[in-house]
């Protein structure tokens, strides 16, 4: 532990005064409150994003339990300190596909007895009825693509990701991502008529 | 461009926001863990092994058929149609216009509509009623909240029966069985209780009609005229009314306003409904006697002769009620009203005594409607001991 925890634990709770850098790096020297000043800065969008891709929010806290454990074991390996957020998201999107892959093996014991909450339709608060449909159907498409696929659409269209950082967080290669996520594209055009989304690198 | 769907599904308008307890519960695990303490059975080096073996006894206990999960799972997960698969949609052209749950529950539909799934969990069971006239029995004591959304409204159900029928102007809930909670836009208080045998309709909130017809004097209203065209003020309601129709003593309720209506009979029914909203029966009397004595060809007029009946029972001015109700009579009212109108009157005239006048009541009932909704009612009402038949 170092000693500067008493000043740091006041800047990060005022803001923005020390950046995921700095605090990424006192973090790998042990300081324990840079960790939880990073932890309280990225949660809600860990525990957000989790929720949205997995569709339950059981498992979306255990997986942003997983991923910060997981993070902060391997911090020392993080070499550009100054992309914390991104890999923390990578590591995010790993702890999803596990939690698929768990589910997929407890459904075929007929074990799988998640409720799943948060499917976007049921997140939807405050959208009108026919949004809601659309993203009823949404749902159903998403929930008959396998996960890899699922997650690189979520990832590009739901979170907004461009397409090198849906690669980057889920560890394939470009052409991979783009495959994946054509697969899904014809799946919902079958569902809701073709169209063209907005191409943004 | 992106479509619409696409749009709906941005995380900037999907926000999941986790509560402080669930911060705090995953905060004091994190750093735990990084401490060294155990997290639990399925953490750590020898996890993969305790789940390898909680997998195998399983699998050992599915081998030797205990398949205790089956059944459990079908009551805990989504409700399934009594063919075992999840509820999808009704309304397709090659498939049947009815479906049966294997919890005894029932959607039916008629008028050519559609009905979608929207959610079916272990918790909850909603589906959107696109347009058309669907039929819902839903079995009493189940574990999922079942809702039915139809645009305009959206009707929370408590185990009951009851029809909901949608169109391009109105919603209208009609309940036979146990009691709804319909919530909309265009309803005064934004939601309203309905017990057996009750109605309501709920009009096409102000923000979705797109074209507002003019009301810029009341010349024009007043020219609106036949008693022809009363008749459609209930059955096709102006987009922005509201009646809640009660065999039971329940009372109409409100609409939403539209501030530049104040000079018309529209803005005099508004601010009535208004005034009822806060309780104050006397302004809300004002305003519809004045629809009632200055517009009487007004489509409004009939619904608010009505009201005028209900408001005053409200302030037990029974005679001046029974005055209000025998105006809607003259005045040509909807099938619907005029059952309402006849059924006060009978309970008007035998709250008073006046047998004689609510055995002819009744017997006016009996002609218009020989087998109507409120012919129990008015039964008990003349005849409370079996004795004297209407």
């Amino acid at each position: 532990m170092t000693s500067s925890g008493p000043f740091l634990r006041l800047v990060a709770g005022a803001g923005s005064e020390i950046d995921d850098a700095e605090l990424a790096r006192r973090g790998q020297l042990g300081d324990r409150l840079a960790l939880e000043a990073l932890y309280d800065r990225h949660v809600r969008v860990v525990y957000a994003r989790a929720a949205r891709l997995l569709g339950r929010t059981s498992e979306a806290e255990d997986a942003t339990q997983d991923a910060f454990v997981e993070a902060f074991r391997d911090l020392a390996r993080l070499r550009d300190t100054g992309r914390f957020g991104s890999w923390l998201l990578g590591i995010v999107v790993h702890q999803v596909h596990r939690r698929y892959r768990r589910r997929r093996l407890l459904a075929r014991l007929g074990l799988d007895r998640g409720d799943d909450d948060a499917r976007l339709e049921v997140i939807a608060v405050g959208m009108g009825a026919e949004e809601r449909a659309d993203l009823g159907r949404v749902d159903l498409v998403l929930a008959k693509l396998p996960a890899d696929v699922r997650i690189a659409w979520m990832l590009r269209y739901v979170e907004g990701l461009s397409l090198v950082e849906v690669a980057e967080s889920t560890s394939c290669s470009l052409a991979t991502v783009k495959r994946r996520i054509a697969r899904a594209e014809r799946e919902f055009a079958r569902v809701f008529g073709p169209f063209e989304a907005e191409e943004t690198p | 461009m992106k479509p619409s769907w696409l749009r709906s599904a941005s995380s900037r308008r999907l926000p999941v926001v986790p509560d402080e307890a669930s911060i705090a519960r995953m905060r004091g695990a994190v750093f735990r863990e990084r401490a060294g303490l155990p997290r639990g059975a399925f953490s750590g080096p020898w996890a993969p092994f305790r789940l390898g073996f909680v997998v195998a006894c399983l699998g050992a206990l599915l081998f030797f058929g205990v398949r205790l999960a089956r059944p459990t799972d079908r009551e805990a997960g989504p409700l399934v149609t009594e063919g075992g698969v999840e509820f999808e949609r009704l309304g397709r052209k090659d498939r049947p216009d009815e479906v049966a749950f294997t919890d005894g529950s029932t959607l039916k539909l008629a008028g050519g509509g559609s009905v979608v799934a929207l959610v079916s969990s272990s918790r909850e069971f909603s589906v959107l009623l696109e347009k058309g006239h669907l039929e819902v029995a839903v079995t009493p004591g189940g574990p999922r909240r079942w809702v039915i959304e139809a645009k305009w409204a959206r009707i929370e159900v408590v185990g009951t029966r009851f029809a909901v029928d949608r169109n391009e102007r109105r919603v209208r809930v009609e309940v036979r069985e146990g009691v709804v909670i319909v919530r909309g836009a265009g309803l005064a208080e934004g939601v309203v209780r309905l017990t057996r045998d009750e109605a309501i309709e709920v009009p096409v909130t102000v923000a979705e009609v797109a074209a507002p017809e003019s009301e810029s004097s009341v010349d024009s209203v007043g020219s609106v005229d036949s008693v022809g065209s009363v008749d459609s003020e209930v059955d096709v309601p102006a987009p922005e009314s509201l009646a809640v129709e009660s065999a039971e003593g329940g009372e109409p309720s409100a609409s939403r306003a539209r501030p530049d209506a104040r000079l018309t009979p529209d803005g005099w029914f508004e601010e009535a409904d208004r005034a009822r909203a806060r309780g104050d029966w006397s302004l809300a009397e004002s305003h519809l006697e004045r629809i009632v004595v200055t517009h009487p060809s007004h489509p409004r007029a009939v619904l608010a002769a009505y009201t005028l009946g209900v408001v005053r029972l409200r302030r037990a001015r029974v005679d001046a009620a029974r005055e209000s109700f025998e105006r809607v009579l003259e005045l040509g009212p909807s099938r619907s009203l005029r059952e309402d109108a006849l059924l006060r009157l009978v309970e008007i005239e035998a709250g008073r005594g006046n047998v004689a006048a609510a055995r002819e009541r009744a017997r006016e009932y009996h002609a218009w409607f020989p087998a109507g909704r409120h012919e129990a009612a008015i039964r008990r009402l003349v005849s409370p001991h079996g004795d004297v038949a209407p």
